[in-house]
């Protein structure tokens, strides 16, 4: 955990299985490190790469607010997502992308009993 | 001594502070062993988690930490499972007792069969954390042909996108050969990554696992010997002498 204010671009990766999940934020300059949500900010892009070698996977996110989402990654997926793509999914800040998982199964673990 | 056979992997989400935190569902068997690390994104004093599961109890024993609470660091550890008989569908669980609720943190659970994790298998950790790439651990087998199963957390949240594993006895973990088994980073929490050597060659001598990256750096490492047993007796059918009484058989 880097110490110090938060950082002004937020990065981060998930890769599983050959499947990949990278993601860039903006900070919002107000969210404190380490504090409620922590270093929180407006989502810019996602990308997510699934080799065309792989079968169909399934990437769930449960985020902080709002329901739970999956994207289905089927094989030779590789898109980025925009911002205004993003956000017309319901993914606003890097808060929505929370509980990354990925999966062989298109059931979101986030909404199991 | 034979090879363990890794089954799969199974992990659950890195980049939350919810606690507990179940993996996917798995299945075990009789003879296997399942091994888990997981990693926080920073340690403190009185840090300590629970491994556990679903459906029956599997008995999880804590098996190697490297913590460094003096300064910030992150936290990882290894522990293991043996089950005692066939189950289906369990998800593992790790639960955080003390700790900072804000921190994130995950774990990988691997499953192998034919294998063993009793006795006299090693474990290994950082003392110090590395700063200098390649940030590695050495690790000494007990048994010859052991799996090593090895973990990496960063606290500095280094971009390990262009990282290269060591290789031992000829294997070098890559995401295509699937001996990489995950890979995460937040750049405002950690980075982390988990693989395994299948064979690590012959028992008795040093290892050395852990990957390449980006200067500045701030890993602790851990590592398990998962130790090899014979494949259990498998019944093959009676040959059957009398081929004119199968055939009987066929056509009644």
């Amino acid at each position: 955990m880097p110490t110090g204010p938060c950082p002004a671009n937020i990065d981060g990766e998930l890769s599983i299985n050959g499947v990949r999940v990278i993601y860039h934020s903006t900070w919002d300059g107000t969210s404190v490190r380490n504090v409620g949500a922590g270093c929180t900010g407006p989502l810019v892009s996602v990308r997510a790469i699934n080799p065309a070698n792989n079968p169909t996977k399934y990437a769930h996110f449960r985020g902080r607010r709002g329901q739970p989402r999956t994207l289905v990654l089927t094989p030779g997926f590789d898109q980025t997502f925009t911002q205004p793509q993003l956000g017309n999914n319901g993914f606003t800040d890097n808060t929505d992308l929370e509980d990354l998982v990925i999966t062989n199964s298109p059931d979101n673990p986030s909404l199991k009993a | 001594m034979p090879t363990p056979t890794f089954v799969g992997s199974y992990n659950t989400a890195f980049n939350t502070a919810t606690s507990p935190k179940s993996s996917s569902a798995f299945d075990v068997a009789l003879g296997d062993v399942i091994a888990s690390i997981m990693a926080d994104e920073a340690a403190q004093t009185s840090e300590n988690y629970t491994w556990g599961n679903s459906g029956t109890g599997l008995t999880w024993v804590e098996q190697t930490q490297a913590t460094f609470v003096t300064s910030a660091d992150v936290f990882i550890q290894a522990a293991h499972a043996t089950p005692a008989g066939a189950q289906t569908s369990i998800t593992g669980t790790l639960t955080r007792n003390t700790g900072n609720a804000a921190h994130w943190f995950g774990a990988v659970f691997a499953r192998w069969s034919n294998a063993t994790m009793t006795g006299v298998v090693a474990g290994a950790r950082s003392t110090t954390p590395d700063t200098a790439s390649p940030y590695t651990l050495s690790i000494t087998p007990v048994l010859n042909n052991s799996a090593i199963f090895y973990g990496i957390a960063d606290f500095s949240a280094s971009d390990f996108t262009s990282r290269v594993h060591s290789t031992v006895n000829g294997f070098t973990p890559t995401v295509g050969n699937g001996l990489e088994l995950a890979y995460f980073r937040d750049s405002a929490h950690y980075s982390a990554c988990w693989a395994y050597i299948p064979d690590a060659g012959a028992g008795g001598a040093a290892k050395t696992v852990g990957i390449t990256g980006p200067a500045g750096g701030d890993t602790l490492l851990v590592a398990v010997e998962i130790g090899g047993v014979a494949a259990a007796a498998t019944r093959t059918p009676a040959k059957v002498y009398n081929r004119a009484a199968l055939n009987r058989a066929y056509y009644l």
